[in-house]
């Protein structure tokens, strides 16, 4: 090996390779053999390693001097060429140039390495040794080929793209492997110079320029709808272009050129059609102006619209039902979901979801659900549908013909309850009248399902918090203890050999949280001999169990099954209230009563002893001479109806009777506005007595704003509202005004 | 003429009596006695002074029953019915006075009421007293709206708002009576907020009754303005 390390000098290396370097450039395709790589390699490497360093430099200016001089020779055989045929062959030669100059950037390794360790010691500017030789090359490729060239490459450039954006075939390879060409060349600091200066500004010039002329002419030719998806597939034509073929810091600024030329400038056009879309219901259509106008930010104008659109559609459906919505919850309800369901998947399917889209849509569906010609109620100036959304929730929880027994059904709607609960203003009047709704369910059992229940109670709470459904959670835990002290009390009378001489069942509820009350009534009942032990041994055995509790009788919601034998051997059970049943059982000894001997006997007053007279002659198990009540007296008679027959064996005499303009109904009754006003003022004077007691001094400002927080989850508190309870707690002595001569700075301070 | 002499002659025995009381550590026990003996001429029930006794009372003293300086002597009194001093009362009224005849204390109660017009927290010591004064009920926790009417007259006769106020109090039909708080308040609104209202501001803290008031009095201002307003357009045609 050692005599191959023979000196060889510049001059006769050079005649080794001033020829197959040569052929890289011109012949690429002639090859290079393996064997004379290695040859030369190897000559290239000796004469690195024999001769001094200094000599090293002559080596470049030769390698220089021949790259140049091929650069020359090639570009010379484009002279004839124009256009298509010019970028082509620019593009060919530019591959094979770049292919040429790594090789021979490989060959002259070794003579890198020499100078990049002398760059590093005379620390002189530290380009990258590697590619000294390359760069040479790269440079002489654009002084020489490129530069004079560029501007007739860049319109041919151009002309590639504008014949692809006119649909004609094309080979967009070209245009990818040149502004390759453009981006190699450009300097080390900024690689895409050349190509920003020499491209792409006039690239998105050009663009500008035809979309500009284009949209004008094709909106004009084929309308909004068409347009739209034209510019849709525009777009996606242009992003696809340059994220495959062009470098992809243009697509910002491509991006935003579209944006405007092709969507900005007619937003307005789209915006007005969007009404247009919207009653003609064409989802595709919505989606892609979503998505056209979301790109430049131009969705206010689409927001109101369809803010608009919601309410007027909800009203129109409502108007078209009008009657039937404001005499049925239900189908007031299911307008209401039906509008909610529409609109909610239109969000979801054109709108991407939109959050900006739901807040609309929850301001106007609120608006409709609150303010429809249906539920508004002109005089008290406020929405009724809180009530009509618990007797909604009332009537499918009930036992009777809407409820609905499928499970999964049931759960549907009842979710769907809750998605309307959302709008509602004052949650506290639709929590009022379900706890009266539900007392009614639980108490005369006429509940369906108790699971059901549950659920409900658990959406509200899940959507409400734990607090607002206090009182339905304990009525159903009441309900839940009555069967283990019935147990109890079963247990009892057994262990104390007592027995009854009926089946009682007693429920035990808890004062506060069930809304029950009996009517006022100028003398107490007086339950019949046949109830009255019953009832005093529950007593007896309540009181010893729950030491301290008093039990109140709530007369008023009791119940009775009555077997009533017919002359002819028929047995009808009437099912009836208490006052019902005393007024029967009395009739059992004689066949007529007077009213005095009736309030006599049973007690109760001639007012709260009406509605059953009246609802058992309804029935027919008794009989009056005088049919109106007005004319009734304590003279007036009632008699046993010796002929009453009824098709069923059942007979329910607790059935509503018109008294005056009213009709006691069994269904649901509402709660007064009374009471709600009455339910608020506690429930101000409650928060206002937790802040102060926390706070201490308060400025009535900060008290005012902190009250309607706290109570905001039932309702919205009038300012005058929280002031009475402030006037009332500090004539209370809750809370007194502190004295101080700076009328900003005076405040309310708690009294402890 | 005789009379109004003698009462001359006397104020000018009390005051020098005065100094030498100064002077010399006084026995409190005679002007107590004088008082005393005053007392017993208008008691008309035992152990107080009912209505026509204060009525010759005041009489005797140059006042109107329901005049400034009785509302300052009830006061200073600690009396706490209207139209009846006990004798506790009696006595204590003088004692704080420092007076023994009506001579030196209509001069007392002249010079208290020039005093207090000045003196803002005392002021408001009367007014608060005033409203359990005026009070018939035993809790003392409201005065029904024709007694609240006459008090304000008296004690504010010149406040920016009282004449509108007693007027409102008088068409309305929503209160029967008047709270300690609204009461207080009231004096405070009377300090502070201008007579045209211009500085009145909604948002504070002020009572509902003031509120109502307040707009009340806008309405109606409103309403005299379109009067005017139209009344003068009609001229123009």
């Amino acid at each position: 090996m050692s005599n191959m390390l023979s000196n060889i000098t510049l001059e006769e290396l050079w005649i080794i390779c001033d020829t197959p370097f040569q052929d890289l450039f011109i012949n690429l395709n002639k090859g290079l053999t393996r064997k004379s790589y290695m040859n030369i390699y190897t000559n290239i490497y000796n004469y690195c390693s024999t001769q001094n360093e200094r000599s090293t430099v002559d080596f470049y200016p030769r390698v220089e001097r021949l790259v140049k001089a091929k650069a020359k020779e090639i570009m010379a055989r484009s002279e004839n060429l124009n256009n298509d045929s010019l970028l082509f062959f620019f593009r060919n030669q530019w591959n094979d140039w770049k292919m040429s100059s790594n090789v021979l950037k490989n060959l002259l390794a070794p003579v890198n390495k020499i100078f990049s360790s002398e760059a590093k010691t005379s620390s002189s500017a530290p380009t990258s040794a590697e590619s000294k030789i390359y760069s040479d090359a790269l440079n002489a490729w654009r002084d020489t080929a490129f530069n004079p060239l560029k501007n007739k490459l860049s319109v041919s450039l151009l002309k590639i793209i504008e014949n692809d954006r006119n649909g004609d075939s094309t080979n967009l390879q070209v245009l990818s492997d040149a502004l390759e060409c453009y981006v190699q060349l450009g300097p080390e600091k900024n690689k895409l110079e050349i190509y920003q200066s020499c491209f792409e500004t006039s690239f998105l010039q050009e663009t500008e320029k035809f979309y500009k002329i284009e949209s004008q002419e094709f909106i004009e030719k084929n309308g909004v709808s068409e347009y739209m998806r034209h510019v849709y597939s525009r777009i996606e034509q242009e992003t696809n272009r340059v994220q495959q073929y062009m470098p992809i810091s243009t697509l910002e600024k491509l991006t935003k050129i579209l944006n405007n030329i092709l969507i900005s400038n007619y937003k307005e056009q789209f915006a007005a059609k969007f009404i247009d879309l919207l009653n003609e219901d064409k989802a595709s259509d919505l989606s892609m102006m979503y998505s056209l106008l979301n790109r430049v930010n131009h969705l206010e104008p689409l927001r109101k619209n369809f803010g608009d659109f919601i309410k007027s559609e909800g009203l129109k459906e409502i108007e078209s039902n009008l009657k039937e919505a404001q005499e049925k919850p239900q189908v007031l309800i299911s307008i209401l979901l039906k509008v909610y369901n529409r609109f909610n998947t239109m969000i979801k399917d054109c709108f991407n979801n939109d959050s900006t889209f739901t807040t609309t849509m929850d301001k106007f569906f609120g608006n409709l659900v609150n303010e429809n010609p249906a539920s508004y109620d002109p005089k008290k100036k406020e929405s009724t549908v809180p009530v009509v959304l618990s007797k909604f929730c009332d009537q499918i929880l009930r036992k009777g013909p809407y409820h609905i027994s499928d499970e999964q059904e049931l759960e549907k709607k009842l979710q769907e309850a809750v998605c309307l609960f959302k709008y509602l203003p004052d949650k506290d009047i639709f929590m009022l009248n379900y706890q009266k709704m539900l007392s009614k369910r639980l108490v005369e059992d006429l509940s369906a399902s108790e699971d059901a229940e549950a659920t409900m109670i658990n959406k509200l709470k899940t959507h409400q918090g734990f607090d607002y459904c206090t009182k339905l959670t304990r009525m159903i835990t009441d309900m839940r203890l009555c069967k283990d002290i019935n147990a109890n009390f079963q247990n009892y009378l057994n262990d104390s050999n007592l027995t009854l001489p009926y089946t009682f069942n007693f429920y035990v509820l808890t004062n506060g949280s069930w809304s029950l009350t009996n009517k006022p009534s100028a003398n107490p009942f007086k339950p019949p001999s046949e109830m009255l032990s019953s009832i005093q041994y529950f007593e007896t055995f309540y009181k010893k169990s729950y030491q301290g509790r008093v039990l109140t009788f709530l007369y008023d919601f009791s119940r009775a099954d009555v077997d009533s034998r017919q002359t002819k051997g028929k047995i009808y059970k009437l099912s009836t209230t208490a006052y019902q049943m005393a007024i029967l059982l009395m009739m059992n000894s004689s066949d007529k009563a007077s009213r005095f001997q009736i309030l006599d006997t049973i007690g109760l007053d001639e007012n709260t002893v009406r509605v059953p007279l009246l609802s058992l002659i309804k029935t027919g198990v008794i009989e009056c001479a005088e049919p109106s009540y007005k004319n009734w007296n304590n003279e007036t008679e009632f008699t046993v109806n010796t002929k009453f027959a009824s098709k069923k064996m059942k007979v329910n005499c607790n059935i509503s009777v018109q008294i005056g303009d009213t009709k006691t109904s069994e269904g649901a009754q509402t709660v007064s506005e009374g009471e709600v006003e009455k339910e608020r003022f506690f429930k101000l004077q409650a928060a206002i007595v937790r802040i102060m007691k926390s706070k201490k001094t308060m400025t009535h400002n900060d008290l005012t704003v902190e009250t309607t927080t706290q109570v905001s989850k039932w309702f919205a508190p009038k300012i005058t509202a929280i002031k009475k309870a402030i006037e009332y707690l500090i004539e209370q002595e809750y809370i007194r005004r502190t004295s101080d001569d700076n009328p900003t700075s005076r405040k309310y301070e708690y009294i402890a | 003429m005789a009379r109004s002499k003698s009462s001359t002659n006397t104020t000018t025995t009390s005051r020098k009596r005065k100094n030498i009381e100064d002077k010399e550590e006084p026995s409190l026990k005679k002007p107590f006695t004088q008082a005393e003996s005053l007392f017993n001429n208008y008691k008309d029930e035992v152990e107080c002074i009912g209505p026509d006794g204060v009525v010759n009372f005041c009489k005797d003293l140059g006042f109107d029953c329901d005049s400034i300086h009785i509302l300052i002597l009830a006061w200073k009194m600690g009396a706490s019915k209207q139209g009846y001093f006990t004798k506790g009362e009696f006595l204590k009224g003088f004692e704080s006075l420092g007076c023994y005849d009506l001579t030196t204390l209509k001069q007392q109660l002249l010079s208290l009421s020039d005093k207090l017009k000045n003196d803002s927290p005392k002021f408001s010591e009367l007014y608060k007293f005033s409203f359990a004064f005026a009070s018939e009920v035993d809790s003392k926790k409201s005065i029904d709206i024709q007694a609240a009417s006459s008090m304000l007259q008296l004690i504010l006769p010149d406040g920016p708002h009282t004449v509108n106020f007693v007027e409102f109090l008088r068409t309305q039909q929503q209160y029967k009576s008047i709270n300690r708080d609204q009461w207080l308040c009231f004096l405070e609104f009377s300090k502070t907020v201008k007579s045209d209202l211009s500085n009145y501001d909604e948002s504070e803290a002020w009572p509902l009754l003031i509120d109502e008031f307040v707009e009340h009095v806008k309405e109606s201002s409103i309403a005299v303005n379109k009067e005017f307003y139209t009344e003068k357009k009609d001229d123009r045609y």
